[in-house]
C-alpha cells in the first residue's frame, strides 16, 4: 500500500448478480410458548468471489444464518436469494436441488468408512452428469492438490484425522461450486496443510469467482478473508469489508477530531460499522432527530441541508471518505441538519455506544474535542 | 443420475464392510430362508410322501373300487370287474393288487407292528421296480416276501433268507425294494398273490384293492376311460396314475390339517424374515445418519436414498440365500433319513423360496427407508 497515496475505497462492482442476497431474514425454533428466535431482521449481500467470516459468541445464530443460507432449512420470514434462486417457500425438491449448487464442509467429516478417498469424492460427483473420464480424473486431481496422492485410495481408518478433515474438503470441492459454505474447515489440520487449504480456497475465489462463507476461529483464513461478520444473539452487529476498514481508519485519522485516538481503538470502531446503502433521495438523517449513529460515506454523494426558519438551505455536499453525525452524539443534542443522498450512497455507521468508547478512549482526544467544539 | 460404470454401490460397500457384522447379518438371513425351506419342505413332503404310491404305478389306468378315496383308505372290490375290462379291445393286460395292514413282530424286540402288505402276480410289476425281474423271482417261491428298506426301523433289521413272523405266519425274506413310508404306513411288504391267498387274514382276502389295466401301444387312454365307465357298474372308478397322484395330494391338502400347518407356519418364517431384514437395515442406517445426512445436504435425493437402502436389502436377501438354501438342503436329507417323509427341492421350489426370500427383503427395507429419509442436514452444523 502506498502511503503517500490518498486513501480511497475500493470500487466493488455492484452490477453484477449477489451470491447471496437476503433481506428481513427473522427465524425463530419451536411453536406457541416455546417459541424461541435467534436470527432477527438479518440484511446481507456478498458477491461472488467474496470470502466471507462469520463470526460471533456461541449462540449468536451464526450456525443456523449458514444452514439457511446453505437451504438446509426452509425460510420461515425474509427473502432469501441464493446463487439465483429464490429460497423464501421453496419445496423441500427445490431446496435439495439448490444444495447441488453448494459446496458443505462440516466439522465433523461424515465420511462412509466403505469408502476410500478416491471413491468419496467419485460418490459426490454421481449428482452431475459427468463423463467417465472425468471419474477417473477430477477426484485424482483435487485428492493431488489437498496433498493426498499418496492415501487416494485408502479407507478412512487408514487416514489421520486431518487427512480425514482434507478427503471432506475434497468432497466439498469436487463439483466446482460457486458457493461453499464451512465450518472449521482447517480445524484438525497442521500449519502448512491449512495453509495448502486456505490457498486452495483462494484460488477458488479468485479464479472461479466462488463464494465463499466460513464460520471460524483460526487466523490463518482471518488473513484471507475479504469481509467479517459479526454476529450477537442473533443480530449482524458488524458486517466489515476488511480492506474497507484499513481505509476507514485513514479517513479517519485525517480528521484532527480522531487524529490522537489511538490506532487500536480506531480500528476497533472501523470494525464495528456496519455499511448500509440508501437510494437517492432518500434522507440518512433529519434535522431535529435524536442523534445515535455515526456516519461515514464510502461510495456515492449526499447533500446537506438546513431548514432555518421555515426554509430549506443546501450547506453543500458530502462524498467518499466525509463523516457526519458526530455533533449530536458529542453535544447530545437532536441533529443540527439533514442529510440526503444525491445518488445511491454506501455509509458505514457507527452506533452512539460504539462511539462513546472511542471519544472516552484518549484524553487528549476528549479535549481537542472541547477545544475543537465548545470554544 | 447415471447408470454408468463409475457408480460407487454404497449400498454393496456398505453391507460388505464389517466382516462380522455381515456375518450375523447373513446368518439371520439364512435362518429365515432356512425357516421357509423347512415349512415347504414338511408341506411337500407329506403331500409327495402320501401320494408316491401312485406315481409308482406301472399301467395305463387303475381300476378300484368307488369308495376308495385315497391310498390309505381304501375299499376293495370283486375281482371279475377286473375280469370285465379285458373285454375291452384295447386293454391287453390286466393285473390284480391286493392290499392290507398286517401284523409283523419285529425279530429283534419281538414287538408287532403294523405292515402295509401288497400282492400281486410275481412277474407283473405293478409297482415298476427297477429290479423287478428279481422281486418276480423271489415271489414266485411260497412263502416268501419282499421288503421294503426304507421302512421305518421299528421293524428291526432284516437279512435276506431271514424268517420273519406276520400274523403269526412265518415268512421267508426273499428280496428287498425301496418304496418309502409316509405318515400313515410305516412300512411295506411284498408277497405274491398265491402266497397271499393262502394265508389267513382279517379281511375279504380275495377281494382286490386295484386292478391295473395294461392297453396296447397307441391306444387312446381317455376314451378307452371313459368307454370303460360308460359300459361297466358304477362301482368302480377308473383313472390313470397321474390323476390318482393329483386326487390324493389335493386330498392331504384339503383333509388332512398338518398340510394348512405347515402353510401358516410358511407366513410366519416370512413375516419374521421382513422383521429381521428391518432390523438388520433399520441398525445399518441409524449406525450411518451423519453420513446419510451429509448425503442429503450434497443435493442427494431421497430417491437415490431409498434405492440405496432397498439395494442393501436386496443384496441382503441374495447373500443371505445361499448359506440359507445350503444349510436346508442338508437338513432336508437328514430329516428324510430319519422320518422317510420325502424332503426333495426342485429348481422350482428353490426358486420360489428365493423369491418369497427377496420380496420379504424389500419389503422390509422398503419400512426401513422412513429411517433415512428421516436424516436431517441442518443438525450438520
Amino acid at each position: 500500500m502506498n502511503p503517500s497515496a490518498p486513501p480511497a475505497f475500493v470500487v466493488r462492482d455492484r452490477t453484477a448478480e449477489p451470491s447471496i442476497e437476503m433481506k428481513g431474514i427473522n427465524y425463530a425454533f419451536g411453536e406457541g410458548e416455546s417459541r424461541k428466535q435467534v436470527l432477527f431482521e438479518n440484511e446481507l449481500r456478498v458477491f461472488p468471489g467474496e470470502i466471507v467470516i462469520l463470526t460471533g459468541p456461541s449462540g449468536s445464530g451464526k450456525t443456523t444464518l449458514l444452514t439457511l443460507i446453505g437451504a438446509l432449512r426452509s425460510i420461515q420470514e425474509g427473502s432469501m436469494k441464493v446463487l439465483g434462486h429464490d429460497l423464501a417457500g421453496m419445496s423441500a425438491r427445490g431446496l435439495q436441488e439448490v444444495r447441488t449448487n453448494i459446496g458443505f464442509i462440516f466439522q465433523a467429516h461424515n465420511l462412509f468408512e466403505s469408502l476410500t478417498a478416491f471413491q468419496t469424492l467419485a460418490l459426490a460427483m454421481q449428482l452431475y452428469p459427468y463423463s467417465g473420464k472425468e471419474f477417473k480424473e477430477r477426484p485424482a486431481a483435487i485428492l493431488n492438490e489437498l496433498g493426498l496422492e499418496e492415501r487416494m485410495h485408502y479407507k478412512p481408518e487408514k487416514l489421520s484425522g486431518g487427512q480425514q478433515q482434507r478427503v471432506a474438503i475434497g468432497r466439498a470441492l469436487v463439483n466446482h461450486p460457486k458457493l461453499i459454505l464451512a465450518d472449521e474447515p482447517t480445524a484438525a489440520l497442521d500449519k502448512d496443510t491449512g495453509r495448502q487449504v486456505v490457498q486452495i480456497l483462494q484460488k477458488r475465489a479468485k479464479d472461479e469467482d466462488c463464494t465463499i462463507m466460513i464460520v471460524t476461529h483460526d487466523n490463518r483464513i482471518l488473513d484471507a478473508a475479504d469481509r467479517i461478520l459479526k454476529m450477537v444473539d442473533g443480530y449482524i452487529v458488524s458486517d466489515v469489508v476488511v480492506s474497507d476498514s484499513i481505509v476507514i481508519g485513514e479517513f479517519l485519522r485525517k480528521s484532527r477530531v480522531f487524529q490522537d485516538v489511538s490506532p487500536t481503538v480506531l480500528a476497533g470502531a472501523a470494525k464495528e460499522m456496519k455499511l448500509v446503502s440508501y437510494g437517492s433521495g432518500e434522507f440518512v438523517i433529519q434535522q431535529g432527530e435524536t442523534g445515535d449513529k455515526f456516519f461515514l460515506i464510502r461510495s456515492g454523494t449526499a447533500e446537506i441541508l438546513k431548514d432555518t426558519k421555515g426554509q430549506l438551505r443546501s450547506l453543500g455536499t458530502l462524498g467518499a471518505g466525509d463523516f457526519f453525525g458526530e455533533l449530536a452524539l458529542l453535544k447530545d443534542e437532536p441533529r443540527a441538519a439533514t442529510i440526503k443522498a444525491l445518488e445511491p450512497l454506501e455509509v458505514f455507521i457507527l452506533p452512539k455506544a460504539k462511539f462513546d468508547e472511542v471519544v472516552h478512549s484518549s484524553s487528549s482526544f476528549r479535549d481537542q474535542l472541547k477545544k475543537e467544539y465548545f470554544t | 443420475m447415471l447408470s454408468s460404470p463409475h457408480r460407487i454401490s454404497i449400498a454393496r460397500k456398505m453391507l460388505l464392510h464389517k466382516k462380522a457384522r455381515l456375518a450375523m447379518s447373513l446368518s439371520a438371513m439364512a435362518f429365515t430362508v432356512v425357516i421357509m425351506l423347512m415349512e415347504m419342505g414338511f408341506f411337500n413332503g407329506i403331500n409327495d410322501s402320501q401320494a408316491r404310491l401312485a406315481t409308482y404305478f406301472n399301467a395305463d389306468l387303475v381300476m378300484m373300487d368307488m369308495r376308495s378315496i385315497h391310498l390309505n383308505k381304501y375299499a376293495t372290490m370283486d375281482r371279475s370287474r377286473m375280469m370285465q375290462a379285458m373285454g375291452f379291445e384295447d386293454v391287453v393286460e390286466v393285473v390284480p393288487v391286493y392290499k392290507a395292514l398286517v401284523g409283523m413282530k419285529n425279530p429283534q424286540t419281538g414287538l408287532t407292528k403294523v405292515i402295509f402288505v401288497m400282492a400281486f402276480p410275481p412277474d407283473s410289476n405293478p409297482l415298476g421296480f427297477p429290479n423287478g425281474e428279481q422281486v418276480g423271482a423271489a415271489l414266485k417261491k411260497q412263502g416268501t416276501v419282499v421288503f421294503d428298506t426304507k421302512s421305518r426301523r421299528i421293524f428291526g433289521k432284516i437279512e435276506l433268507g431271514q424268517d420273519i413272523e406276520i400274523s403269526d405266519r412265518k415268512y421267508r425274506v426273499g428280496g428287498f425294494v425301496e418304496l418309502g413310508p409316509n405318515f400313515s404306513i410305516d412300512g411295506t411288504i411284498l408277497m405274491s398273490d398265491a402266497t397271499w391267498l393262502r394265508g389267513r387274514w382279517d379281511r375279504e382276502s380275495d377281494r382286490i384293492a386295484y386292478g391295473l389295466l395294461r392297453t396296447r401301444a397307441g391306444s387312446d387312454i381317455p376314451a378307452l376311460k371313459q368307454r370303460i365307465l360308460d359300459r361297466l357298474p358304477k362301482d368302480i372308478l377308473v383313472l390313470t396314475p397321474e390323476e390318482m397322484r393329483r386326487r390324493e395330494v389335493i386330498h392331504t391338502i384339503k383333509a388332512v390339517p398338518l398340510g394348512a400347518i405347515f402353510g401358516v407356519g410358511m407366513v410366519i418364517g416370512f413375516v419374521i424374515g421382513v422383521i429381521i431384514c428391518y432390523q438388520i437395515l433399520y441398525n445399518e442406517i441409524t449406525d450411518h445418519m451423519p453420513q446419510y445426512a451429509t448425503l442429503r445436504a450434497m443435493g442427494f435425493s431421497d430417491r437415490f436414498l431409498r434405492k440405496t437402502v432397498v439395494q442393501e436389502a436386496l443384496w441382503l436377501s441374495a447373500l443371505g440365500f445361499i448359506p440359507g438354501l445350503a444349510f436346508g438342503y442338508l437338513l432336508y436329507a437328514v430329516i428324510e433319513y430319519y422320518t422317510g417323509i420325502l424332503m426333495f427341492l426342485t429348481i422350482g421350489r428353490i426358486a420360489v423360496i428365493f423369491f418369497f426370500t427377496i420380496v420379504m427383503c424389500t419389503i422390509g427395507g422398503l419400512i426401513a427407508v422412513k429411517r433415512v429419509t428421516s436424516a436431517d442436514p441442518a443438525t450438520l452444523y
